[in-house]
């Protein structure tokens, strides 16, 4: 395969690439260190986390407090478990020897379950994994093709609608589309009972065992998720492909392929897209803080039993030790998000590999 | 695959139980409920027919389900499916009648109550029922100092010390004080948990327990055959911010007068939902059978009722517990040392009834409640047969306000021109006495839109006045921690209420942890704070509920004229229900706000089963 050292889309990943890929001590080596690059980056964000939730006036504990029904003894009890009658740091610390030592992120003031359980009661970390990774799935799914055709046709019919969807798609924020979709759904009639509003089932399927119907109507309840959480990222990959895709298709050894014979699309699919995949792959990977955000809306809206909804129940709440174990997993998620982005890179582009 | 069988198995044995108790005659020792006879407060029930499914939505997950820990109302609408006391309230006419009890005897002294249990009462996992469950349940949780029970305090006696409870036989229990004390036979309608599922949990059983591990137990990561209670439900499923589904107790021991065991819907389920906006969608989509809508919703909701087929039923006559007020902080200042003025003019009554007076109730209900909600004066909840708007115990609502604070725009300016509280620099707003600016922070809880609408009719009224009123709404957090750090300046804001006026004892007593308004009052008690304290603990102290009425009556009054809680309007009763939810015009099916228990959710059934 003709690999041209000048293309556009590897100026974009070599601007990307870490400068520690190009030394000697190979890739398990980078990809140690960017995992223990993640434990200070936790203790920062638990740290600023404790610092700020101690600040802000009013959290669960408060509310115990204020509670009449919560007698005196029970509030000393809380006290003498958490140590929060001490100093702020003496806290912090107490919480840390307690993660290190024993795994022990806490307790949730609101549930009296231990804080990781709050948050993943009921499998909402698959959830959160099928929402997002599906979002993902579906944006993709719907923008490579769509780029495709429309870096193939320039200043055609879809190429110019794609253009006014992209303006219109990123000016709408994720909540009012979501509530748009509510709205359809409700006004929209079939048969006595409609579609179905939120959750994952209706309500005839809760409880009842797995089935294909189950499944199709699961579907069915995803889909508004899919539009409302990825359509802004997925017009903005469709975009990135067809702009990257473009210059491909510019380059010569495009001109090289054609002049040989090779069918139009063996051209694009096999050589251009693939070379112009790699600033679509970075992209998803600095989607995924985006994605997470976008989910959380969706989970909301549409009434999802995501890990970022029970985080954000827990930030209302300001229920401080499921804050931080929550906070102390998306570090992990996202920087792992990263890394695979970056790993995704490697895979795809043999000069990145060979750089390696 | 073993535990699919296993599942279906028990599912044929919930079955059969089921079926052999439909239709049959009651045990003899059950409760029956006459439905539909007349003379009952039953008379305009139906007696309805097993099966269907229930949908109804819930805000936010449960936090648990441990009946004796549990204090947001997200769990208590759960767990008063899953359990039941020695006593209830009759959903119909809020009074005191027998639940797992059978009977109770008071001794003539008033300081003995002795329970007689009914026979053969089972626990939802088949093993039985008996006085020592409810030894247990008082004894080893409720009053044990290592359990973070919720109950505790309502068990609390004028003396200090808590009640004596001891089994005499298997069914019999007898509780005992040094003194009389009249809301004791309702506290001892709390929740039971069986002795033979977490007596391992408290060290009064088994002392190698770890010390709170009962405070752990029944978390929503117990599986649902351990939660083990006597209500009319059992937990069949929960999934987080998603639903919980109840399903039949076939131990259950309310029957009808046909000798139908309730309740007459198969399962419950319990939709969670984040917000009300979505449960009003589902409800529209028809996803639920009954809504509890707010009072935004009721436009909405009318306007589409007949068109749809459900019922929107709004009922002010129906008793509500809970109230709505606005306070001054009598202590703003004290700790940093200045606002001295302010804080006399805050202290001194003749000013809050002043701004009482500028408080538009029938703008707040028309404006912001449709005209759905009811005028408030007294601290005591307008569904308990205690308020003083009654002609007497538990009869019928008849006084307006007796307090003479209604809106009256001329007599507030007046009395505010009394205190010396007028423009002394011309610039319109009305001064303190030493002729500094006047300015009142009023503050809310944010989003809570009812709040916030009264808040700006009251600031706005305020204003007319000449009063400088600037409404600050706060995250609610922050509210709180403001209000019981007595860092507020004005609020308004609202307490969920019971039936006993003795619940509000610890809101106005000044030593109390909600007596907010004027927390130097417990070194530093007020003369009438010293005088609703008395009153409070004469209420308690009498058997006789005419005279407990007079106290209560005089009490109200006092604090209504007091005015540290300047009470405003309340919601009216409301929900909404489809019409093929059986009963549902008498009963709510969501089993609340009325119900502090389940029963009002036994009665509703799905008529498109009937024959």
């Amino acid at each position: 395969m003709l690999l041209p050292p000048t293309s556009s889309s590897t100026r974009v990943s070599r601007r990307r690439r870490p400068a520690r890929w190009g030394s000697d001590r190979g890739l398990p080596v980078y990809v140690a260190s960017r995992v223990a690059a993640v434990v200070p980056l936790i203790l920062a964000v638990t740290f600023v986390c404790f610092l700020l939730v101690h600040m802000a006036p009013g959290d669960a504990w408060t509310r115990l407090e204020a509670n009449p029904d919560v007698s005196r003894s029970t509030l000393e009890a809380f006290r003498a478990r958490f140590g929060l009658d001490r100093p702020i740091l003496v806290q912090y610390g107490l919480w840390l020897r307690n993660v290190v030592l024993r795994g022990d992120f806490g307790l949730s003031f609101e549930s009296a379950l231990p804080a990781f359980d709050a948050l993943f009661l009921s499998g909402r970390l698959a959830w959160t994994v099928l929402v997002a990774g599906s979002t993902m799935l579906v944006a993709l799914a719907f923008a490579i093709p769509l780029g495709v055709w429309t870096a193939a046709r320039p200043r055609g019919v879809v190429d110019r609608l794609g253009a006014a969807l992209e303006f219109v798609l990123l000016s709408v924020p994720a909540f009012l589309l979501g509530l748009l979709l509510l709205w359809l759904l409700v006004a929209v009639r079939v048969g006595d009972l409609g579609l179905g509003v939120g959750g994952l089932f209706d309500p005839r399927y809760l409880g009842a065992p797995w089935s294909w119907e189950k499944v199709g109507n699961l579907l069915w309840h995803l889909w508004p998720v899919w539009a409302a959480a990825g359509a802004a990222e997925g017009i903005g990959w469709a975009r990135q492909t067809r702009g990257s895709l473009q210059e491909a298709l510019a380059d010569p050894y495009v001109v090289t392929a054609r002049s040989k014979g090779l069918a139009e699309r063996s051209v694009i699919w096999k050589h251009a897209l693939r070379n112009a995949a790699n600033p679509l792959v970075s992209m998803a990977g600095l989607s995924l803080p985006r994605l997470v955000s976008g989910s959380l809306v969706a989970a909301v809206v549409f009434n999802l039993p995501t890990v970022e909804r029970a985080f954000w129940q827990a930030v209302q709440a300001q229920d401080r030790y499921v804050v931080l174990a929550g906070l102390s997993f998306f570090t992990v998620f996202l920087a792992v998000g990263n890394l695979t982005a970056d790993l995704l890179l490697v895979a795809l582009d043999p000069r990145i590999r060979r750089d390696a | 695959m073993k535990k699919r069988a296993l599942w279906g198995s028990v599912g044929m044995l919930v079955l059969l139980v089921g079926l052999a108790a439909h239709g049959a005659e009651a045990p003899a020792d059950a409760k029956v409920l006459p439905l539909g006879e007349a003379g009952t407060p039953w008379a305009d029930l139906k007696p309805g027919v097993r099966g269907g499914t229930f949908h109804m939505a819930s805000f936010g997950n449960p936090q648990k389900w441990n009946p004796i820990t549990a204090i947001e109302t997200g769990t208590t609408v759960i767990t008063n499916h899953l359990y039941h006391g020695l006593v209830t309230l009759n959903p119909l006419s809020a009074a005191v009648e027998p639940a797992l009890a059978r009977s109770w005897e008071v001794s003539d002294d008033g300081c003995v109550i002795t329970f007689r249990l009914r026979r053969d009462l089972r626990w939802s996992d088949g093993e039985p029922l008996t006085s020592a469950d409810v030894v247990f349940t008082f004894n080893d949780l409720i009053l044990n100092p290592d359990v973070l029970s919720t109950a505790r305090d309502s068990l609390l006696l004028p003396d200090g010390t808590f009640p004596r409870v001891e089994a005499i036989d298997d069914w019999t229990v007898r509780v005992t004080t040094p003194m009389p004390f009249r809301p004791l036979l309702l506290s001892m309608g709390k929740r039971l948990l069986p002795r033979h599922k977490w007596a391992h949990t408290v060290r009064t059983q088994n002392p190698d327990a770890e010390s709170g591990a009962f405070n752990t137990a029944l978390g929503l990561d117990t599986a649902p055959a351990d939660v083990v209670g006597s209500g009319p439900y059992v937990l069949q499923e929960f999934v987080a911010d998603q639903y919980v589904i109840l399903a039949r107790n076939p131990y259950y021991y309310v029957y009808d007068a046909q000798g139908t065991q309730l309740p007459y819907y198969d399962r419950r389920v319990i939709h969670i939902v984040a917000d009300a906006d979505l449960a009003l969608l589902q409800f529209l989509n028809r996803e639920l059978d009954a809504l509890d809508p707010r009072a935004s919703d009721l436009a909405v909701l009318a306007a589409r009722a007949a068109s749809e087929g459900f019922t929107l039923r709004v009922d002010p006559e129906v008793p509500m517990y809970g109230s709505a007020w606005l306070s001054f902080n009598q202590d703003i200042g004290l700790r940093e040392g200045r606002d001295e003025v302010k804080r006399a003019l805050y202290r001194d009554a003749g000013f809050r009834q002043a701004f009482a007076r500028l408080v538009d109730k029938g703008a707040m209900i028309e404006a912001v409640f449709h005209g759905l909600a009811v005028l408030q004066w007294s601290p005591v909840s307008l569904g308990s047969p205690f308020y003083a708007g009654r002609g007497g115990y538990g009869s019928d609502i008849t006084g307006a306000d007796p307090t003479g604070l209604s809106y009256d725009m001329v007599l507030a300016m007046r009395g505010l021109d009394d205190l010396s509280v007028v423009d002394r620099d011309g610039d319109g707003w009305r001064d303190l006495p030493d002729g500094s600016p006047l300015e009142i922070r009023l503050s809310t809880a944010a989003g809570l839109s009812e709040y916030e609408s009264e808040c700006l009719i009251i600031a706005d009224r305020a204003r007319l006045a000449g009063l400088d009123v600037r409404f600050e709404p706060l995250e609610t957090s922050l509210m709180l921690d403001r209000l019981f750090s007595g860092a507020f300046d004005a609020a308004v804001l609202g307490f969920t209420g019971g039936i006993d006026p003795n619940s509000l004892a610890g809101v106005y007593a000044p030593c109390g942890r909600l007596h907010f308004w004027h927390l130097s009052g417990c070194q530093e008690p007020t003369q009438t704070e010293t005088e609703l304290v008395s009153l409070f603990a004469r209420g308690t102290a009498t058997l006789d509920v005419n005279e407990a009425f007079g106290i209560y009556q005089t009490l109200q009054s006092l604090a209504a004229r007091d005015a540290g809680l300047i009470y405003t309007v309340y919601p009216a009763f409301r929900y909404a229900y489809y019409a093929h939810v059986g009963n549902g015009e008498m009963a709510n099916p969501n089993g609340h706000p009325t119900g502090e228990n389940a029963l009002a959710a036994d009665l509703v059934f799905d008529t498109r089963l009937a024959p």
